[in-house]
């Protein structure tokens, strides 16, 4: 029995030994949070939860990919916004999978992101703002849990970044969740916290530039257009992209880039609009330059100039006679 | 009272004798031994030093951001709304008057009064826009590119002594990501670096004391135990450059840079074992200017009778592999930008070609897009 009981003390102790190890070698500093990091809402109420990164002096990260996990019978998670965020590339749009309660996304940001410097007014660490509405939950339910629910959103153990090294080394984050609370709603009309801020938003979707493109790595070598730009305010909802003939015409198609040319002769006028969360839009136009066309004015200078040419020699021609008839 | 007395002698003994048997256990009991000494390590780990490669050399990075138009005077203003750091007419050479703070942060003598009558400079309405002003210390005589929110958004020349400094007018207020690269005078590449701030609207956000880091090169990568590798590249003139060495011995070497910034070391590689090691510098200057960590290089120390494989120049001339498209700038240098992006999100998930998938892991994903992040030119 006493012999049990050393080998008990002594797994404990080794437990401790190799425990030391681990967390004062391999842990980073580096800290996905949620703000706030608890709140009140009452059934029907709209609320923005933003995710936030904290990095340590000498980290670099230029990929995060995160996933969150949200209490779906409570809430509705309605929309994410990248609208300020410090990621200014985003490969894929963001997921929300309404069965499970889980949202993924994926940002990058060319050169990296160090952490906050000394003496910005602002965190300037936002990633992505979330939308959520309470659901409507039975009364039962709550009055099952004394009229308020308790639960949580947080960071899944999967969410990653990755340093801005050239080997998209990973690194293992922080996680810190945030903590809610469900009340019911006593109020005539709920609290919308998210269209507060698409009412603010007046302003344009960032000025951005459209290239056409063709590469053998991409649409079969096929004319494509690149275009990219950000929103600081309610964020970027869609592109839209017109090709048409007539520059008064526009034929409005949702897409991303890159975007496949449905003109592949190049004679049309290129429109792409972004389109931010709020509704304000910034066009960018390309005018494509028209093939060469034998306008008849062109033609009549080729016959004009064959007719020139053909006198000149009538006239040499002549020329040559009358001299060999005058030595005659 | 008595008896409440005597309840708090009874527990007090108790509690000594407790305490004087956990003790004696914990100091003299074999079973308990592992556990103290556990407990001790676990306290006194973190005094020692770490062991990882990144952690063994601490950096230090001087990077600040004033705002002007905050209220407070910080490092490069003159003064900011009604603080006039203690600044009055008289002070700047006038007998009377109202010394007041233009929306540039710079003095309005336009009210002060001297001798001679009537004050000089200043003037004008001034309306206040939404800037960013980036400076900073790069190589003497080299271009600096800067790139907001990815794209580029200005070349500068910086000086003779390195010193670049690079307006921003007309920016959205938000955050802002700026970053910057330079090439040396041999076309070298730094290190791009981002800085990601918060700009306030009317406001003038400036981003000093930027020091970018030094470019490396080797002259070779492979050579025999005991012979020299030569460490080579260029900073900001005068700088103080460390040499770090990553071996199972890592040590730093100080050399300094020259008057045009060119710095050269020796590495006698005699006490390093054979195998591969690493390399990487940085620069500080007097004042405390310092940069980050350059590009880190490998090189191979080969015993004596190993053979070494063809010698080629730390610097490459190949096309880098995040440069999807294969296009070039007019020097020649590889361009990676959002229509590399494009190429890679079209192939994403099982790529259509795997030039495509940079790791080589067999899926486009997010790795691959921090792989050409990393390369990002702009």
């Amino acid at each position: 029995m006493s012999k049990i009981k050393n080998l008990k003390y002594i797994i404990f102790s080794f437990c401790i030994f190799i425990f030391s190890f681990c967390i004062f070698n391999k842990v980073s500093a580096a800290t996905l949070y949620l703000e706030p990091k608890s709140g009140e809402y009452k059934i029907g109420d709209t609320f923005i939860i933003e995710a936030r990164l904290n990095l340590k002096a000498e980290e670099n990260i230029n990929v995060i990919e995160a996933n969150l996990k949200y209490p779906q019978d409570l809430l509705e998670a309605v929309d994410l916004s990248f609208g300020d965020s410090l990621l200014t590339i985003i490969p894929q749009p963001p997921t929300i999978d309404k069965e499970k309660g889980i949202i993924n996304f994926v940002g990058g940001i060319p050169g990296g992101y160090s952490g906050h410097i000394a003496g910005d007014p602002g965190l300037s660490n936002l990633l992505v703002k979330m939308i959520f509405k309470v659901r409507e939950i039975p009364q039962d339910q709550l009055n099952a849990n004394g009229q308020q629910i308790k639960t949580e959103i947080n960071f899944l153990d999967n969410s990653e970044l990755l340093l801005n090294d050239g080997l998209a080394t990973p690194l293992k984050p922080t996680i810190q969740n945030v903590n809610l609370t469900i009340l019911p709603n006593n109020q005539v009309i709920p609290k919308d916290e998210w269209l507060e801020v698409l009412e603010e938003d007046k302003t344009l979707p960032e000025p951005f530039t459209v290239e056409i493109k063709q590469d053998s790595l991409i649409f079969d070598n096929k004319y494509f257009i690149v275009f990219s730009t950000t929103d600081k305010q309610s964020g970027l909802k869609y592109y839209e992209i017109s090709e048409t003939r007539d520059k008064n015409q526009e034929n409005w198609n949702k897409g991303d880039s890159p975007y496949l040319l449905t003109d592949q002769n190049l004679n049309s006028i290129i429109k792409v609009r972004a389109v931010d969360m709020a509704g304000n839009m910034r066009t960018e136009i390309i005018t494509l330059p028209q093939p060469t066309k034998k306008t008849p004015f062109f033609i009549l200078l080729i016959i004009l100039f064959a007719l020139i040419i053909f006198c000149c020699l009538l006239f040499i021609l002549k020329n040559n006679k009358i001299n060999k008839l005058k030595n005659q | 009272m008595t008896i409440k007395n005597n309840q708090n002698e009874i527990f007090f003994r108790n509690w000594l004798f407790l305490s004087r048997t956990f003790l004696r256990d914990l100091l003299f009991s074999k079973k308990y031994k592992l556990t103290i000494f556990s407990v001790i390590l676990f306290l006194i780990l973190p005094l020692f030093p770490k062991i990882s490669q990144a952690e063994t050399f601490q950096t230090s990075v001087s990077v600040i951001i004033t705002v002007c138009g905050n209220g407070v005077v910080e490092l490069g203003e003159q003064c900011d709304g009604s603080d006039l750091d203690s600044q009055t007419c008289g002070k700047q050479g006038f007998n009377r008057g109202n010394l007041s703070c233009k929306a540039d942060c710079t003095f309005d003598t336009s009210d002060c009064i001297s001798g001679g009558g009537g004050g000089g400079g200043g003037g004008g309405l001034y309306v206040p826009e939404t800037k960013v002003i980036i400076q900073g210390m790069a190589y003497p005589n080299t271009d600096v590119t800067i790139l907001k929110d990815g794209k580029i958004a200005g070349i500068i020349k910086a000086d003779n002594m390195a010193n670049f400094k690079f307006e921003l007018p007309g920016i959205t207020p938000g955050i802002c990501s700026l970053s910057l690269w330079a090439e040396d005078f041999r076309g070298r590449r730094s290190p791009s670096f981002s800085y990601t701030l918060s700009v306030q609207s009317g406001m003038t956000t400036t981003i000093a004391n930027i020091f970018l880091p030094p470019t490396i090169d080797l002259d070779k990568d492979q050579v025999k135990k005991g012979e020299k590798i030569i460490i080579f590249g260029q900073t900001a003139p005068k700088s103080q450059v460390s040499v770090y060495v990553y071996s199972s011995n890592p040590f730093i070497k100080e050399v300094e840079a020259d008057q045009i910034g060119a710095y050269f070391y020796n590495l006698d590689t005699t006490p390093l074992e054979n195998g591969a090691h690493s390399t990487k510098i940085k620069s500080s200057l007097e004042g405390g200017l310092a940069s980050d960590f350059s590009k880190t290089l490998n090189f191979q120390v080969l015993g004596q009778d190993e053979t070494s494989e063809e010698p080629s120049s730390g610097e490459s001339v190949k096309i880098i592999p995040a440069n999807l498209n294969h296009d070039f700038n007019k020097k020649g240098r590889d361009i990676v930008n959002f229509v590399d992006v494009s190429i890679l999100l079209y192939n994403w998930g099982k790529p259509k070609n795997i030039k495509t998938d940079l790791n080589n892991d067999g899926v486009v994903n997010y790795q691959d897009l921090s792989i050409l992040l990393y390369h990002w030119t702009g």
